[in-house]
């Protein structure tokens, strides 16, 4: 063995089994399947998803519960207008009732065109049924996203940090703003002519 | 989930120089969502005597009608202001009746004593078995964040505005990294004859 490895006679002839590199070809078209064929999509790697995903959420090998607990509760909203899509979202992460970050990013940046969002949770929807109308100006339309975002923060525990407001049209998104929470929350009030106690 | 969390909410006790500190959030909520915010746990029960009833909203203002009674009966009859010291003794017992389906509160009292000054403080769980440290006690839906925060930040012999400092700092750094505590905050500071109440500026989200 040595003396092979002194030689590099590796480099030069491939000493490894036909079998092996039929795997290692296998394993790059199992790990890049749907660039070949983009409507794939890649299985569980174990059979019948229902019944063994549940068994992750009920009790492990000593009958002891697990609890798993997902994040419930972030909210984020879109919508379409005459200058395009407003898209806003807040930025808590939560795990159970405790606060794991303030600054997450809940939006993905998939290309120039394309933003990526899980939808979850509507308090928003109050402020935004009463301000939307098709015809808002950009301006308007920015400021209604995160208005019903602030508002959802307030009301909503699981709810808060940083508003981070999108904006896409036929040039692609925008980054409108990231504001936090605390401070809108303080303007809001300002603006209202309350002073907060 | 707790019923103990079912409301929200956290409450902070610290001694001082002859001087103790209380100090509560406002929130009121039913599990995620925010009712009210100003809903203050903390009571103050004698001229330098104080009580934080965090738990469920509804054991809160029972246990405080409860207590009131029975401190006004007490005064009533021994023609004095109660100790606080006494005045756990009475909670203690109040909790204890109901052993077996109690009240879902935690409370914390905090006060000088009317006749030698000294700063008192206590926690008893939610069947009234009392503690009574020589620094700080905390109780609500993020203890926890509340005994990190005191063990960085008390030392002994504060000032009364040390002492404000370190309690406001300690409660609204630790409701901050719980989802159902904060939306404002009360902070009192008692002096022998002297009770300051502050209200602290905190996130709203």
């Amino acid at each position: 063995m040595a003396l092979v490895d002194l030689c590099r006679l590796d480099e030069k002839i491939n000493l490894k089994p036909a079998s092996s590199i039929a795997s290692l070809e296998n394993d790059v078209i199992g790990y890049s399947q749907n660039f070949i064929n983009s409507a794939q999509l890649a299985s569980p790697p174990f059979a019948n998803p229902i019944e063994t995903l549940a068994q992750f959420n009920s009790k492990d090998e000593t009958g002891k519960d697990i609890k798993i607990q997902f994040d419930h509760g972030t909210t984020t909203l879109g919508f379409r207008y005459k200058g395009g899509v407003l898209l806003a979202v807040d930025s808590r992460a939560t795990g159970g009732q405790f606060i794991g970050s303030q600054t997450m990013k809940k939006i993905v940046e998939i290309n120039d065109y394309l933003l990526g969002c899980t939808t979850i949770l509507f308090y928003a929807f109050g402020v935004l049924d009463s301000g939307y109308n098709w015809d808002l100006t950009d301006e308007e339309a920015q400021e209604l996203g995160r208005r019903a975002i602030y508002h959802a923060t307030h009301r909503d525990a699981y709810s808060g940090g940083i508003i981070r407001v999108y904006h896409i049209s036929d040039k692609g998104w925008v980054n409108i703003s990231n504001e936090d929470c605390s401070e809108l929350h303080y303007k809001y009030q300002e603006q209202k002519g309350l002073k907060d106690e | 989930m707790s019923i103990l969390a079912y409301n929200g909410g956290a409450v902070v006790a610290m001694k001082g120089q002859d001087c103790v500190a209380i100090a509560t959030d406002k929130r009121y909520g039913i599990q995620a969502q925010t009712v009210s915010t100003n809903f203050p746990k903390v009571y103050q029960m004698g001229p330098t005597l104080f009580v934080g009833l965090p738990g469920l909203a509804t054991d809160t203002q029972t246990v405080f009608q409860r207590l009131k009674f029975r401190m006004n009966l007490y005064e009533l009859k021994e023609n004095r202001t109660m100790k606080p010291k006494t005045f756990a003794a009475m909670l203690s017992n109040l909790l204890y009746e109901k052993r077996f389906g109690p009240y879902f509160i935690e409370p914390v009292i905090a006060g000088l004593d009317p006749y030698d000054n000294q700063p008192y403080v206590c926690n008893m769980d939610l069947i009234g078995c009392p503690n009574e440290p020589e620094d700080f006690v905390v109780s609500g839906t993020c203890s926890e964040q509340l005994y990190g925060m005191c063990e960085a930040l008390w030392e002994p012999n504060l000032k009364p505005d040390e002492l404000f400092e370190t309690i406001s700092q300690a409660l609204v750094n630790a409701a901050d990294r719980d989802a159902i505590s904060g939306w404002g905050a009360v902070v009192y500071i008692i002096e022998k004859d002297k009770i300051t109440e502050k209200h602290v500026k905190t996130r709203m989200d």
